[in-house]
């Protein structure tokens, strides 16, 4: 299986604090992956450091490498626009820009030259995409904040699938959710692979089993093990692993 | 029993302090309609003064609402111009840092400054530029004076923006340009409005700062070079005459002052709520 992502030895500093420590994996193309672990383990951080959104926390430091199709994502040639065109991102909290739901998913495209009805075929497609085109098609022209916030989420993944991304991090993106929000969320995750790599960081293990086929468990910053999700979740090798698949506390 | 006491006080005070800001506007706008409103005729509106106007002869004060209005939106559009890049500089790039807390410090200090001191401050440049006392020596003054305000009232409204919203636009590929203008603008559109309008109503209503640099004329400026009458100044010389009909002018002249910031708020209102429906509250 070819791996898109591939870590090496990453680290991550934050104000001279270790966070990240001695990272490497691959991450599968046209998989998803799941990152689990503890609170405060690191996992959004890692997730951060695959389309260099860690750049924007001040007092960062990263070390080591990182490399999408082959090519160093912290080198100094890199664009790093353009990363994070590569790599969209979906956070935890649905955050629409204040605009209408059209124009929220029309930004991304906007700023890559796409106008007119390319624009609209991209807006359209990507609202399919997130299972979210029946609901909204009548109202596109209405403010993005009058969604219910399973929808707002959905918009933006939407607004995240308009720029044609290769991969896409999601940071825990059914933690705010209600449930059956949350498994709308979850099924279009499971669908995206067929398109996308995925990368997802999530709290829930149920959803990790449900969706990923990988899975990494990180503890105080260290990857403990990384496999496929019946490997890790079925016959664990680390001691903190079964502690934690097994669900009791660490 | 004290606490109960402590918690009746405390509504008494709080009530009270609220009852008087409420009464002193109220107070203000009912003394300027009282005095202004007989003595406001439509020829004061329309008309420049003619001969003798200041003892107590015909013509009105066009000069000077035409002239505060060329000046405030003036320097307003002046001040915008600077204000915005300022705030965006101070949000997007320098964010927290202790450069922009210096930044930031140094505008609070200017903000203290008595207008006066704008005053003298844009003569001596009207001076050193070799301008006469003028529209544009006022335009610029006032923008200085007003550049203070209008850049702390934003950069607050800015601040509040969620910095959620600013990595929303970056996970997009944004750049920081392009976050600030099209999102984090957005976002506090209904603030900047005012702020601006903040700004506005202190520079129209300015006397001291365009004494020097404005002067004063019965006529309305054709060009930015010739010297405008306003509506403070034209207030100030009302009040200088021992004539008690003049005197009533000045409230009137006061009333369409108060009427011209208000109309100016209503406006900017309406389009700040506008904008408003897609942002978050």
């Amino acid at each position: 299986m070819k791996a898109q992502i591939e870590v090496r030895n990453l680290s991550l500093a934050y104000r001279g604090n270790l966070a990240l420590k001695d990272i490497g994996v691959d991450i599968p193309e046209k998989q998803v992956t799941a990152i689990i672990g503890p609170s405060g383990c690191g996992k959004s951080s890692l997730l951060r450091c695959l389309n260099r959104m860690i750049d924007l926390i001040p007092g960062t430091k990263v070390r080591g490498k990182v490399t999408l199709d082959g090519e160093d994502i912290y080198g100094s040639r890199v664009d790093v626009m353009d990363l994070r065109k590569r790599v969209g991102m979906i956070c935890q909290k649905p955050v629409p820009l204040p605009m209408s739901i059209y124009e929220n998913v029309a930004f991304g495209p906007r700023l890559y030259g796409v106008h007119g009805k390319a624009l609209k075929h991209a807006v359209e497609r990507s609202l399919r995409s997130a299972g979210l085109w029946e609901e909204v098609k009548d109202r596109l022209k209405e403010p993005a904040i009058r969604l219910s916030i399973g929808q707002q989420q959905r918009l933006c993944l939407a607004r995240g699938l308009a720029v044609e991304p290769e991969v896409l991090l999601f940071d825990e993106p059914t933690s705010s959710l209600d449930p059956v929000s949350a498994r709308h969320v979850e099924q279009q995750v499971a669908e995206l692979k067929r398109d996308y790599t995925v990368v997802i960081v999530t709290h829930d293990l149920h959803q990790a089993k449900r969706v990923a086929d990988h899975v990494m468990f990180l503890y105080l910053g260290e990857l403990i093990e990384n496999g496929t999700t019946t490997q890790v979740f079925e016959s664990p090798q680390d001691y903190w692993t079964r502690m934690y698949v097994a669900g009791a506390g660490i | 029993m004290k606490r109960r006491i402590s918690e009746y006080i405390f509504i008494g005070l709080t009530t009270a302090a609220t009852v008087i800001v409420a009464g002193c506007l109220i107070a203000i706008l009912a003394a300027v309609a009282i005095k202004g409103l007989p003595a406001l005729k439509w020829s004061m509106i329309t008309q420049s003064p003619t001969g003798g106007y200041y003892l107590g002869g015909g013509g009105g004060i066009a000069n000077a609402i035409v002239g505060s209005l060329y000046l405030g939106l003036g320097a307003t559009a002046l001040a915008l111009v600077i204000s915005l890049p300022t705030c965006l500089y101070l949000r997007v790039y320098l964010k927290k840092g202790r450069c922009a807390s210096w930044i930031r410090l140094s505008l609070d200090v200017l903000w203290g400054v008595p207008s006066i001191v704008f005053g003298a401050f844009g003569f001596t440049i009207m001076v050193l530029l070799g301008l006469r006392a003028s529209l544009l020596a006022g335009i610029i003054t006032v923008a200085l004076f007003e550049l203070p305000i209008m850049i702390r009232a934003m950069d607050e409204v800015l601040t509040m923006v969620p910095s959620e919203l600013e990595e929303a636009a970056y996970a997009l590929g944004a750049t920081r340009f392009e976050t600030g203008a099209r999102v984090v603008l957005r976002q506090a559109l209904p603030g900047l409005v005012t702020g601006i309008l903040l700004a506005f109503g202190r520079g129209i209503g300015d006397a001291a700062s365009v004494l020097f640099t404005a002067g004063f004329t019965d006529n309305i400026p054709c060009s930015l070079l010739e010297p405008a009458a306003t509506l403070p100044l034209a207030i100030f010389f009302h009040l200088g005459t021992p004539f008690e009909e003049v005197h009533q002018r000045a409230y009137a002249s006061a009333l369409i002052l108060t009427i011209l910031v208000l109309l100016a708020s209503t406006l900017a209102r309406v389009f700040a709520t506008r904008f408003s429906k897609h942002t978050w509250r």
